[in-house]
């Protein structure tokens, strides 16, 4: 009978003790903050990290771009491959760093540990048994979680993380006040325009023209930032999806934005675009891509300086005031490491199709 | 079975009526679109075209009605035909119901091509011509090795076929995997589901020259298809030379297919349920299977892409479509139909 209940007791101990545990671990989503070595990650992970860190990895795409903005002398090799054309506007020394193969379900790890990491990173949406399971194919190098790398209304979050992470907050301050002041700019005009005369965009993905992102999808985002409306209002996918030439037509979109040079360069002389009004209007705009793109592809801080210039190819008329020649040179030399010349500036915005800048 | 005996016997008057629905459905995928053309307009449209008489139509709608869904409606009864004739004779060849010229390697390779030409950001017209060749191509790896076995067999042609279409798979699975995979991958699996939706009057001019072409050497030849189909041996004694003949229905139904692929990505199914379908309705008998597996997979392919184009504002993929569509009709045809082989 007593032996009973000290079993009992003590698995209800156990229990609640676990439990405790269980709640600590899972709930304690206080935002990072440094303690004796330790840091928590966005995902809410204790994590032990080296007072020096020089070597920066990550699996992620969107938190590379951030690294690459932040501390670009501590990136060890990019997650992914990039092309000639990306490269245009990008240091030497930055292109030649290795590819590791990123992405967090395929990544080589040995590639990562064989770079010698103080810290690598994770992009959004993994939850924490995926990143504890990553961080033990990576053994004792620690592994921190970011979240909201990937959408535009939370970035500065993972700026912020990212800046205490890696001891650079006073350069993650500059870039979210870059990030405020183009934001707060655009939203005090784009949020005055009235329903009725806003700009309906189509943002036009692939060769063809006929693949695109629907309203809601984190690869629109700017479309909506800007005050304006994207066509392709779809409840079934927040993906890509393909579009034929003919719902297009009916869509008839004010706007096109379109991510390929080579759909970019055709649509003009294609018989088929002839009757959307956007191409009637020549209102056709292309996407700079390089060192990252301006517009998506994929989203995250990259993003930052497409927003001025959406807002500019939706309405030159309102945003008049935004001087987005000086805003880009200033994002390129503080936050790509790479000082335009003013006839680079200019190539850049007059191939994406602006007139005025 | 009297039933059918009298179909073979009125071929031409069966052919006759079977054509009569895919000529309505002709018609009536001009007024199918996601762009709203009143009908009234779409006929003022069409007969404007043909006489010279003054009417008011919109350029938009004159865009949308030549230019989208005219391509777009030959285009679906041309490969819908060429996948079921190809599909018909390639099951007569080979004495088998189960076979269809992408055990061949030929949709492999032609997928292998189009996402190679996609990963160096080709255009249009350049992928489509990519995977034409990599679909012949691939065959023609898979017929030569074939050759240099002894004691060369349909079967060993098939093996061979077997590995060549999981080895250009492979090749597939590793350009998806060195994709881009924020602007190349989504364009190759887009293409790869399959999807008319990029068809322009260009295009389809390019493929119908050899599927026309495909389609008119089957039809002239669909008799002796009738004597390889009781066997090698007996076609032999008759007189036929087997090897030759097995060569022009392979080069025929390959050109067919890869030209098909090569147009609209990968569709399966139609080359399989739909000589299904004909055999059930008249026969085994080549003569008047190969016209009527033509007249049915032009209805078929194109009733799907009309779905397809106009259920939702989304493209629906015609390989899905196509699949869940063909595979519960299949297997409901299975349970229908006895042994129509004999």
């Amino acid at each position: 009978m007593n032996n009973k209940k000290i079993v009992i007791i003590s698995l209800i101990g156990i229990i609640v003790v676990i439990g405790t545990l269980y709640v600590y671990t899972h709930y304690n989503t206080d935002n990072s903050s440094i303690s004796e070595g330790h840091i928590s990650d966005m995902g809410g992970r204790s994590v032990q990290i080296p007072p020096q860190i020089n070597k920066i990895a990550s699996l992620s795409y969107s938190v590379t771009v951030e690294i690459y903005m932040l501390a670009p002398d501590k990136l060890v090799g990019w997650d992914s491959n990039r092309t000639t054309a990306e490269n245009l506007y990008m240091p030497i020394k930055y292109q030649n760093l290795p590819i590791m193969g990123g992405g967090k379900k395929d990544a080589n790890y040995e590639t990562y540990l064989s770079k010698d990491p103080d810290v690598v990173f994770v992009g959004h949406g993994g939850s924490i048994d995926d990143i504890n399971k990553l961080q033990e194919k990576l053994g004792s190098v620690p592994l921190l979680d970011v979240e909201g790398d990937n959408n535009i209304t939370s970035l500065p979050e993972s700026i912020k993380f990212l800046g205490t992470a890696l001891g650079e907050n006073e350069k993650s301050i500059e870039l979210i006040s870059f990030y405020d002041n183009v934001l707060n700019k655009v939203n005090s005009t784009s949020s005055t325009i009235p329903d009725t005369e806003k700009k309906r965009v189509y943002y036009a993905r692939d060769s063809t023209g006929l693949m695109t992102n629907p309203e809601g999808s984190t690869h629109t985002q700017l479309i909506e930032l800007s005050g304006g409306i994207n066509v392709a209002q779809v409840p079934l996918t927040k993906g890509s999806i393909g579009v034929s030439m003919e719902q297009i037509l009916d869509w008839n979109p004010d706007v096109i934005i379109a991510s390929d040079p080579s759909f970019y360069n055709n649509v003009y002389s294609n018989p088929l675009w002839q009757n959307v009004k956007a191409v009637k209007d020549k209102q056709v705009y292309l996407v700079p891509n390089s060192p990252f793109n301006w517009f998506e592809g994929p989203p995250g801080a990259n993003t930052i300086i497409g927003i001025p210039w959406t807002a500019k190819v939706l309405y030159p008329d309102k945003f008049k005031d935004i001087d987005l020649k000086n805003l880009t040179k200033e994002y390129y030399s503080n936050f790509y490491h790479f000082n335009l010349t003013d006839d680079q500036v200019y190539n850049i915005l007059s191939s994406s199709g602006l007139k005025e800048f | 079975m009297s039933l059918r005996k009298k179909i073979a016997e009125n071929s031409i008057s069966v052919t006759f009526i079977l054509i009569i629905p895919l000529v309505i459905l002709f018609f009536i995928s001009f007024l199918i679109g996601r762009y709203p053309i009143p009908p009234y307009e779409v006929f003022i449209a069409i007969v404007s075209k043909l006489f010279p008489i003054n009417a008011n139509v919109s350029p938009s709608m004159n865009t949308v009605i030549f230019e989208i869904r005219l391509p777009r409606i030959f285009a679906a009864m041309l490969v819908g035909a060429a996948l079921s004739v190809a599909g018909a004779a390639f099951q007569g060849l080979f004495r088998n119901p189960l076979v269809s010229p992408d055990k061949l390697g030929v949709t492999a390779g032609a997928g292998f091509g189009a996402a190679l030409a996609i990963l160096i950001s080709a255009g249009a017209l350049f992928i489509q011509i990519s995977a034409l060749l990599w679909g012949l191509l691939a065959v023609t790896i898979t017929y030569f090795l074939s050759r240099t076995f002894k004691g060369t067999s349909m079967l060993t042609l098939v093996l061979c076929g077997i590995a060549i279409e999981s080895f250009f798979g492979a090749l597939i699975a590793l350009s998806k995997y060195v994709a881009d995979p924020y602007e190349q991958l989504p364009t190759i699996v887009f293409w790869l589901m399959g999807s008319l939706a990029s068809v322009n009057i260009q295009q389809l001019l390019i493929v119908s020259i050899p599927i026309l072409i495909g389609m008119t050497i089957l039809i002239l030849i669909r008799w002796r298809l009738n004597v390889l189909s009781m066997g090698e041996e007996e076609a032999q004694t008759l007189g036929v030379n087997t090897g030759r003949l097995q060569a022009i229905v392979i080069v025929s139904c390959t050109v067919l297919t890869a030209s098909s692929v090569s147009i609209c990505g990968i569709i399966g199914w139609i080359g399989l349920v739909i000589p299904h379908v004909a055999r059930m309705i008249v026969g085994p008998d080549h003569k008047i299977l190969l016209p009527v597996s033509i007249i049915l997979g032009a209805f078929f392919l194109l009733l799907i892409d009309d779905i397809s184009r106009a259920l939702l504002s989304v493209e629906i993929p015609l390989g899905i479509l196509t699949a869940i569509i063909g595979a519960p009709f299949f297997i409901y045809l299975l349970g229908k139909s006895k042994e129509v082989w004999s």
